[in-house]
């Protein structure tokens, strides 16, 4: 055992982190990730390549389930925490880095509460025996084979009229570089989808972080310019690394992070002019980038190749506005607010998903700014 | 002779010099990017990053997916560094190779080919969506690498009027095939991406994907999955040395020491790649592929059996 | 001219030792002996059918070029080693059927062969 305990203290030293990220809790998410990168721990996509599952922010009833069976993924030794509040989080992955080090102490803070009541609350349909292995059979419908428990894949027609096999598949509520809350379901026939719902998980309309300057001007507050531009220029980079990061660029995902960090954290205006100049030669003019978001997106709306072009203008304009100290009109701006109410923007990606390939549907998602934290439309799609 | 089949326990020392220089391109490849995103990236900071990495693999829980085929996901993981590893028999170390094969080019074409099938075994094993996907998306790189690929080797083994590599080097004496070869060389290149599923050739383990054909791959199998694919990569740079770069002919130098040089410059050059663009989506690649580089490898090996007939 | 696989089946050994000592090795240090049974990763949601199945490959006829050239690449291997000795007329040949070749190619791109979404 001695080795064995060696290596785990060896692995502990950088875990490989599972970020869950929860509505309503971009702080948390913005300072863990800050909080992983000050440390040098990465965050990693899939339960089997982490050995820490961090959900950031308080975990709403209808996400308890969801994050229980990402956990149960995770192979030993592992740890678990909540990051629900931003200055703590120092101290969270102080202890989490803990617990890696000695198995023996559980899972990690914060984990009994939402544990016991997932084997109910998960049973729609789907009742899996995934703990047991073989699994515990499900009432199947007419004799069909169900090796393991599990349905095999069903035909179904495809745009040429032929039957294909069609899988089943959700993207999110806890997918990397995603929005909090959202979820994607598809029907797929080979890498290809054929039909899409979304769900929304978790919402509670809250108000998005990033509009949190023009609401505080609206309910009367005093705002700078500066101060609601440094939010706007912050928003934007962070799109831009979820972007960067689903189109398979982490040198500058991790550049645009780090710089949007330190803009939160009061970067002075002649870095950050320098440092986003950097980052837009080197985003704003690559070919490839460009090539790999052209035509992908929306129906109607701009392509990701405009939406992030357009969201380099804005930073572009932010940064060059951060020492503006004139007062942030109260009521006047609301259209400009950096993150619209998404609930056109999720019936748009419905419809736009259909008949894209799953990585294009990645980039389509990237590319809009979906933040659940905003009321959605109550007349549109979500919680379906 | 240029080159020469080295003793018996040489089949000891390649396997190490192998590891070792895709070691060196790990860590210069996590090095960089920790640098351009503001994390720890002092160069030790790095290594222990590598070794923590090494040590949670060993020690991590065995993982099995509901129903998987144990024996195509077995059988995929390993074959990936077996295969990097048995394409260097080959690959001249100064003047010294494991087995100087009549067929050398042939027999390294075999090997990179085995990942292709491989890759997609590793991605169908785990009954996985998300590795499913990823394991076709490798037979389609597949698709667009391969051909340019064997244009690239035919071209040189035609300057050369020979497949084994020892005598592809001879041949360089005077002129490395890079210089007047330079678009096979560079459809070389990017196809050494392409087998080592490497960005921007990383579709098949793309992030978009979750991790694609890794996304299931935990502990041990993690470890050797990912570690072929950089072996893939040196591999690869290794064997450009003797193809396009003269092998271990160099003034001054000794000969080990000219193709440690040459495989840590294109090695560099190849890191440099998977840090300067977004990963390159296949349904755009392919088009360019059959249109641009097949016909492009093709007037390349044109122009070499044209030399050789003016001779 | 070399022909002899004795190295080659000495580093397949050595190769084959090394991955079967990693496994080995982590059966001595790993921290559980009882594997993990786990449905494969949805993100949070549990499967609803096995994910093997009849992959839809869109792309079959990029597989039948495929086929078409490597063929070809059979007989290439070995006339690299003949053209000096065959002179201009196996240069002619070889590049009038890899012509033939490309013609097909852009046929099929004509026909959207290779785009599939």
């Amino acid at each position: 055992m001695g080795v064995t305990m060696r290596l785990v203290g060896l692995a502990a030293r950088r875990p490989r982190v599972l970020m869950a990220a929860m509505p309503g809790a971009t702080e948390c998410r913005l300072a863990l990730e800050a909080g992983l990168r000050r440390r040098g721990w990465a965050a990693v996509p899939s339960p089997a390549a982490a050995d820490v599952v961090a959900a950031c922010g308080q975990v709403p009833p209808d996400l308890a389930g969801p994050l229980a069976q990402v956990w149960s993924e995770v192979p030993e030794p592992k740890a678990y925490i909540v990051c629900a509040d931003p200055p703590s989080v120092e101290a969270d992955l102080d202890r989490v880095a803990g617990r890696l080090a000695d198995p023996a102490g559980g899972p990690g803070p914060g984990w009994a509460a939402s544990q016991p009541e997932y084997a109910c609350s998960q049973d729609d349909g789907m009742g899996m025996g995934v703990h047991g292995g073989s699994g515990h059979g499900v009432d199947g419908d007419g004799g069909m084979e169900m090796p393991a428990g599990l349905a095999m894949a069903d035909r179904g027609a495809d745009r040429d009229g032929l039957k294909l096999d069609q899988l089943h598949a959700g993207l999110g509520p806890f997918l990397a570089d995603w929005p909090a809350g959202l979820v994607l379901h598809l029907v797929m026939q080979g890498d290809i989808v054929q039909e899409a719902t979304v769900e929304t998980l978790g919402a509670t309309p809250v108000g998005s972080f990033w509009n949190e300057p023009w609401r505080q001007a609206a309910a009367g507050g005093e705002v700078t310019a500066g101060m609601a531009a440094r939010r706007l220029a912050a928003c934007r980079l962070d799109g831009l690394g979820r972007l960067l990061a689903v189109a398979g660029w982490p040198d500058a995902a991790g550049a645009a992070r780090w710089l949007r960090d330190e803009l939160l954290a009061g970067l002075p205006t002649t870095d950050a002019a320098r440092r986003f100049g950097r980052l837009e030669r080197r985003v704003g003019r690559s070919r490839a980038l460009q090539w790999a978001t052209a035509g992908v997106g929306v129906i109607g709306g701009p392509d990701v190749a405009a939406r992030y072009q357009g969201w380099l203008a804005d930073i572009a304009e932010a940064v060059a506005a951060l020492d503006d100290q004139t007062p942030l009109p109260g009521s006047a701006l609301v259209r400009s607010l950096p993150v619209p109410a998404p609930g056109e923007l999720l019936a748009a990606l419905e419809r736009a998903a259909v008949g894209a390939e799953i990585g294009a549907v990645r980039l389509m998602v990237a590319g809009v700014d979906v933040d659940l934290d905003e009321a959605v439309d109550p007349a549109g799609v979500g919680g379906g | 002779m240029v080159v020469e089949t080295a003793p018996l326990w040489a089949v000891l020392v390649a396997p190490a010099l192998l590891t070792a220089l895709a070691g060196v391109g790990t860590w210069a490849d996590r090095l960089v990017e920790a640098r351009a995103a503001g994390a720890a990236s002092r160069p030790e900071a790095v290594l222990t990053g590598m070794v923590s990495d090494a040590a949670r693999l060993l020690v991590a829980q065995r993982r099995a997916t509901l129903a998987p085929d144990r024996l195509m996901w077995r059988l995929g993981v390993v074959v990936v560094p077996v295969a990097a590893v048995l394409a260097v028999v080959v690959v001249p170390f100064g003047r010294w190779a494991v087995d100087d094969l009549g067929v050398g080019v042939v027999w390294f074409n075999a090997m990179e080919i085995l990942t292709w099938a491989a890759l997609w075994a590793a991605g169908w094993g785990p009954n996985s969506f998300w590795s499913l996907i990823g394991g076709y998306r490798m037979v389609v790189q597949g698709l667009a690498y391969e051909l340019p690929h064997m244009f690239a080797l035919i071209g040189v083994a035609t300057a050369a009027g020979s497949l084994q590599v020892g005598t592809i080097v001879a041949h360089q004496r005077h002129l490395w095939f890079a210089v007047w070869m330079p678009l096979g060389f560079v459809a070389y290149l990017l196809s050494v991406l392409g087998f080592s599923f490497t960005k921007p050739f990383d579709q098949p383990a793309g992030a978009d994907l979750s991790g694609g054909v890794l996304v299931e791959a935990a502990g041990a199998d993690r470890l050797v999955i990912a570690a072929g694919r950089w072996l893939l990569l040196a591999a690869g740079a290794a064997m450009a040395v003797p193809l396009f770069l003269g092998g271990g002919l160099g003034p001054g130098l000794p000969a080990w020491a000219w193709s440690t040089l040459k495989s840590l410059a294109v090695l560099g050059v190849l890191v440099a790649a998977r840090h300067r663009m977004p990963t390159i989506r296949l349904q755009r690649w392919v088009p360019v592929a059959w249109l641009v580089l097949i016909p492009l490898t093709i007037v390349q090996v044109l122009v070499a059996a044209l030399v050789v007939l003016a001779r | 001219m070399s022909s002899n696989f004795l190295p080659v089946l000495a580093l397949l050994a050595v190769v084959l030792g090394a991955v079967g000592s990693l496994y080995g090795l982590r059966r001595l240090v790993e921290v559980s002996r009882d594997p993990l049974a786990t449905a494969p990763f949805g993100s949070g949601l549990l499967p609803s059918e096995h994910a093997l199945s009849r992959f839809h490959v869109r792309w079959y006829t990029l597989c039948m070029l495929f086929l078409a050239f490597d063929m070809e690449m059979v007989f290439m291997y070995p006339w690299t080693r003949v053209v000096a000795a065959v002179g201009p007329s196996s240069v002619i040949e070889m590049f009038v059927f890899l012509a033939v070749l490309l013609a097909g190619v852009s046929y099929a791109h004509r026909e959207g062969a290779l785009a599939w979404a």
